[in-house]
């Protein structure tokens, strides 16, 4: 069955350029969102997720370039956009009111010296000149409403006035603003405590399910991806290492990064004697790895690792994985 | 029994906000009558959401804030009095904190920021032997070989690598007690286990006690889990007891949402998990609590006794719970 995509992202190059040389932030990396569903990218600091995130509305920062690749927008409305190629007014107008986001930390998004309720207007306004006054006020009120804050008092609040879980939720209403059919989330809890984090998730989920507006979500918490999210890619210094359903993915974990990160995560039922770090450091773009990226600090490293650059082994229809052993469970399924 | 470190007695913090004129001040009781200690050997997590006062608690026990009103009794000596060996408790009591790039001299090597250390700790030693003295303790927090480190600046190492000096600098002080407030926080997920290995391994061969300041139950309850959890809600200790019969059976109401927030790494058992039983997610002000137990407009069992003035800790066991609640009837309802 053909699965509806939002986003198609094929061979996705993003390469940062310096005076003297250039390092590649994301190699090659496709990957489809599937409309209507959750999919969480995860990845240690510097594996390359927010710079893939930042392509799928054109805005990498600098010196950042998408320099290979298609990113393919599929519109409900039927169009397709590559918004890899979009610019100026265009690109403009699809930002936030397509594809909107909400940033991490969301303590440095806010403007400190103008109100929740000028913020809003003012994004409205850029979009859509017609806008009045009335209908702006109406769509504050209604967003606001949806993450459970009392727009009366939010609105003429200056951030500072705001906690960090209540700014959290402003930027979420934020992202709502212009109705867009994708949001990407980066790191939307982190500095907050549990109980905040399970509250916005369930907001999130909420906004999910009933408005059916499709997500990425950034993060490096696997424990929250098991709860909330529909698909799961991995990522590792750029590249994506496995994709997959989350069950598949949690059941049959592919790659050997992807059962370290699980392993790596306490959690209150687990048998604390299985826990264990990765061994080595996280990848540095400086370094040049032969062979598979993973393959130093992989327990289960052979010699045709460091040799050979594996290829995304299908393990079953909805799971893949950047490894040789993956190949052979491949295989085998296949049989 | 174990050799008592530390122990606060009935310590209060209030801060003061200075109000708009004509309206008074504003006090804010950041820590209300905290009892709290750690014994020789022992690692204790302090748990819970941010603004609750385990920081303001952390820096009570170093020394690094002065209670209100209250004791800190450190080996016997109450130190909030003036005392002769304050350089021996300053010295015993460490404090590692949550960002660690703040936390170094931007501008000084990693061996001129370990060498103010090893110096506070011995003025005699020679600079011959300094170097010898420091691989000794980056060997100890895993920073293996030496020269790779020692004169690098904080900006040419890694988040894990900044936290494993702060252990380093603490260590050369010889400390009884590491006061940690959330160190691994701000780092990859891949190398928080590798961090949190690393001080449990220390207090096992140095015999260091830990207090271990954070917000993550399932971190606490990897590093501690020979040790005591405290709970705290709003400048008070809520629960506290061993971290297993807490985890497994929580009393406390808030104990039970806290651990009810905390996500279980495999889909097909968080998806099952019932909501947080909490009646309202907002945390109250401070500077709205009243004389009462702080946790009345959350929880799922108030009633109205909870608002009638303090909550006296009932014990069960070896856990002690700041709660009205019957605790044996409530089981069987």
């Amino acid at each position: 069955m053909e699965k509806d995509y939002i986003f198609e992202l094929k061979d996705v190059t993003i390469d940062y350029k310096m005076k003297m040389f250039s390092l590649r932030a994301n190699d090659q990396v496709s990957i489809n969102l599937e409309r209507g569903k959750i999919t969480a990218l995860v990845g240690e600091s510097g594996s390359g997720k927010t710079t893939l995130a930042t392509s799928l509305l054109n805005c990498v920062s600098e010196p950042g370039e998408i320099t290979g690749g298609n990113v393919l927008f599929h519109s409900k409305d039927g169009t397709t956009l590559d918004v890899a190629k979009l610019s100026g007014e265009d690109l403009r107008l699809f930002r936030w009111a397509k594809v909107s986001m909400v940033f991490q930390g969301s303590q440095s998004a806010l403007n400190p010296v103008m109100t929740i309720g000028a913020q809003f207007a003012e994004t409205m306004k850029e979009h859509d000149r017609r806008f009045t006054k009335e209908q702006i006020k109406a769509k504050s009120e209604e967003v606001l409403g949806i993450v459970n804050l009392d727009p009366d008092r939010v609105l003429s609040m200056y951030p500072h006035e705001l906690s960090g879980g209540m700014k959290q939720r402003v930027m979420i209403a934020f992202s709502l603003l212009l109705d867009p059919e994708f949001i990407i989330l980066d790191e939307p809890t982190t500095a907050l405590d549990v109980i905040t984090q399970d509250y916005i998730f369930n907001i999130l989920k909420d906004i999910n399910v009933k408005r059916g507006i499709s997500m990425l979500l950034l993060t490096h918490d696997i424990a929250i991806v098991s709860k909330y999210a529909d698909y799961i890619g991995v990522m590792y210094g750029g590249k994506l290492m496995e994709f997959g359903d989350v069950y598949s993915v949690f059941e049959k974990k592919s790659h050997p990064y992807t059962e370290g990160l699980i392993k790596a995560t306490p959690s209150l039922i687990c048998d604390i004697s299985e826990i264990e770090s990765i061994p080595g450091h996280s990848p540095s773009f400086m370094e040049k790895v032969s062979g598979c990226l993973f393959n130093p600090r992989c327990k289960y490293a052979k010699e045709e690792c460091s040799k050979e650059v594996p290829e995304m082994y299908e393990i079953s229809s909805d799971h893949c994985a950047r490894c040789f052993r993956a190949k052979k469970k491949g295989e085998s399924h296949g049989e | 029994m174990a050799n008592r470190l530390l122990e606060l007695q009935k310590v209060n913090v209030v801060f003061s906000k200075r109000g708009e004129f004509m309206k008074g001040d504003h006090k804010f009781h950041v820590l209300k009558d905290v009892d709290f200690h750690i014994d020789e050997g022992e690692i204790v997590a302090v748990v819970g959401e941010s603004g609750c006062g385990k920081t303001t608690m952390g820096k009570v026990i170093t020394g690094l804030q002065a209670p209100t009103s209250g004791k800190v009794i450190f080996q016997g000596v109450d130190i909030t009095k003036a005392f002769s060996n304050k350089k021996e408790y300053r010295n015993a009591v460490q404090f590692i904190q949550q960002d660690s790039y703040a936390a170094l001299n931007p501008v000084k090597t990693i061996y001129g920021s370990l060498s103010t250390a090893i110096l506070a700790a011995n003025k005699k030693v020679k600079r011959d032997e300094m170097e010898e003295l420091m691989r000794g303790y980056l060997s100890d927090v895993g920073l293996k070989p030496a020269e790779l480190y020692l004169y690098k600046y904080p900006h040419q190492l890694s988040g894990g690598q900044r936290q494993r000096i702060l252990m380093a600098r603490a260590l050369a002080l010889n400390p009884k007690i590491i006061v940690a407030d959330e160190p691994v926080s701000m780092i990859d997920v891949s190398l928080r286990v590798s961090i949190l290995s690393l001080m449990a391994k220390l207090n096992k061969e140095k015999k260091i006690s830990f207090v271990y300041i954070t917000h993550d139950l399932a971190t606490a309850r990897f590093i501690a889990n020979q040790g005591r959890i405290s709970v705290m809600y709003l400048g008070q200790i809520m629960e506290e007891g061993p971290v297993e019969t807490l985890i497994s059976s929580p009393e406390h109401p808030y104990t039970k949402a806290l651990i009810a927030a905390v996500p279980i790494p495999d889909p097909k058992k968080s998806r099952n998990s019932k909501p947080i039983p909490i009646r309202n997610m907002k945390l109250m002000s401070l500077e709205h609590r009243k004389d009462c137990c702080p946790f009345y407009d959350r929880c799922p069992h108030f009633h109205d006794e909870c608002l009638a003035g303090d909550i006296e800790y009932q014990q069960k066991g070896d856990v002690k719970i700041k709660c009205n609640l019957d605790l044996d009837n409530e089981g069987k309802e």
